[in-house]
Parts: C-alpha cells; structure tokens; sequence
C-alpha cells in the first residue's frame, strides 16, 4: 500500500503543478486520506445524533440517533483496529476539513431549533448526508481504494449506511405527517 | 451462546452425534436447535419453523449491533454485537414476528407449531 500511496501522493503533486483544482479531487485521495474522511463523517453523524438526543423529545427520533451513536461507533472502531493492524495512520485532507466546516454550520444551525421544526430538519438533513457519503463512497472511494482489507471495511460500511439512509427515509416520512 | 453452547455440549456428553440441515441441529430428543445467521442486515433465513422446547440463536456477522426482538416486545435477545452470537427457547403462543429495534427495516419470524 505504501509503494501505491507514495504512487497516488507522486500523481498528485503532478497535478497540482499542472492544475491545482483537479488537487481538490476526491477520486485523488489515497487510501489513508479515505480512511480519515470516512472517520471524520462517522464522527459528525455521532455529533448529530448527541444534538438530537439533546434537543428532540421525539420517542422515534432518539431511538433512530442511538442507532446513528451505535453504529457509527461501531464502524469507527473496526476501522482504528484495522489501521493499527497495518501499522499506519489516517490522513487529515482538504474533503475532511470540507465536511468539518459544512457540519460546524449545520450544527449551529439546528441547535437554533426546537419541537416538529428540528425533528423535520434532522431527519431530513440525515436522508441528505447518508445520500450524499453513500454516493461518495460507493461511487468514488470504493473503486480507488488500494487495499484489500480497507476495502472490503468500506463495502460493509456501505451497507450500514445504506440501511441508514432507508431508515432515515423513514423517520422523514413520519416526521412530516 | 449459553444455550447453543450448552446443546452441542448435551449433544457430544450423550454421544449422540448432532447432525444439521438447514440450519437445523437435533441435538436431544425431540428438541431441535435453530440457527439464524444476521448478515449484511438480513435475518438468514428470514423465516423458521419451531416447536416449543426449540432454541434459536442469532449469529450476528455485521460490524453494526443488532437485536431479534418480537413485534410485540413480548421476547427480546438484547444486543447482539459482532461476532456474538444469542438464543431464546421457542414457547407456545410466542409472538412469531421479530425485528431488529436498532433497525426496523430487518423483519423476520418463528413459525411455531406443537
């Protein structure tokens, strides 16, 4: 991985010198900036479920943000164990610090509401992020990751987050009636 | 894990080799062993059929924790984290419709019948 990586880190520093907007490509990040965007988004859904916890009095709504706390604890743990496993580190990067800036607005957002109104929100803003990593993932981090074993952590991420969004489907639907 | 544990153990004590089929062990007398296996959030199989005095254990093979638990609240394994594995003895008159509370989507049943 590290022969490929240093390969991917070569392809990018070329493509910076030529063109410094395709530098910004997420299909350019290696497999330990993947590693470290999967866990920065893991980690926001959890922050999103701890204001959900925090401000929703919506029985459905809790149980649906546990399970968000849940898994994408679950899925972060797996992917520290198989990091420390191959004896690396993730990498901060430019789509990481994207997605930190765009959920530090959300946040303050919808802190800023309360009742029905944050319920619509969340659940809707939930349906849109998992859409918007799933389509990330499946689309553009899955075909360029090099190893074998970090991809296959991500294919059975996917899965998870799918069933999220198809739960997150749900709770708009219910949360609009 | 208790319970299977437990059977396969009765099983090789009694020396009577346990055999399976469809996820089926008939480890002592008159009572079989059901195994569902919980994976890329499916119940598989999604459908069994028991007779009370049955036990059925779920495996969970996902990374996500998961839970089998009746429709109607009435019986529940609790969490199931990956690689565990919990049982429940099938009753007369138990609610056959199960789901998983963490993901409702994830239906299954335990037909059961005397």
């Amino acid at each position: 991985m590290k022969i490929i990586s240093s390969l991917l880190a070569a392809g990018v520093a070329a493509s910076l010198a030529a063109a410094p907007a395709s530098a910004q490509d997420a299909a350019a990040l290696n497999d330990l900036e993947i590693a470290h965007v999967a866990y920065v988004a893991d980690n926001i859904d959890i922050r999103y479920a701890h204001l959900a916890l925090a401000i929703s009095t919506n029985p459905a709504i809790h149980e649906f943000a546990r399970t968000m706390i849940r898994d994408h604890t679950a899925v972060n743990e797996q992917a520290l164990a198989l990091l420390d496993k191959l004896g690396a580190q993730a990498q901060d990067n430019f789509l990481s610090q994207t997605l930190l800036e765009n959920a530090d607005k959300l946040v303050d957002e919808m802190a800023g509401l309360r009742g029905a109104e944050f319920d619509k929100r969340y659940a809707e803003n939930e349906l849109a992020y998992h859409m918007a990593v799933n389509d990330l993932v499946e689309n553009t981090f899955i075909p360029n990751i090099d190893n074998g074993e970090v991809k296959a952590l991500f294919e059975a991420g996917l899965e998870i987050f799918k069933a999220h969004q198809g739960h997150a489907e749900m709770m708009v639907g219910q949360v609009s009636q | 894990m208790l319970a299977g544990g437990v059977a396969a153990f009765a099983a090789a004590l009694s020396g009577r080799a346990a055999f399976s089929h469809n996820g089926i062990d008939h480890s002592k007398e008159g009572a079989a062993h059901h195994t569902v296996t919980i994976e890329r959030f499916k119940f598989v199989p999604a459908a069994i059929e028991a007779k009370p005095g049955d036990t059925v254990t779920w495996t969970n093979a996902d990374i996500a924790p998961h839970t089998a638990t009746a429709a109607d609240a009435s019986w529940d394994t609790g969490t199931i984290r990956k690689g565990e594995a919990k049982s429940i003895t099938v009753s007369a008159g138990m609610a056959p419709d199960y789901f998983c509370r963490f993901h409702p989507a994830m239906k299954g049943t335990i037909g059961v019948h005397a």
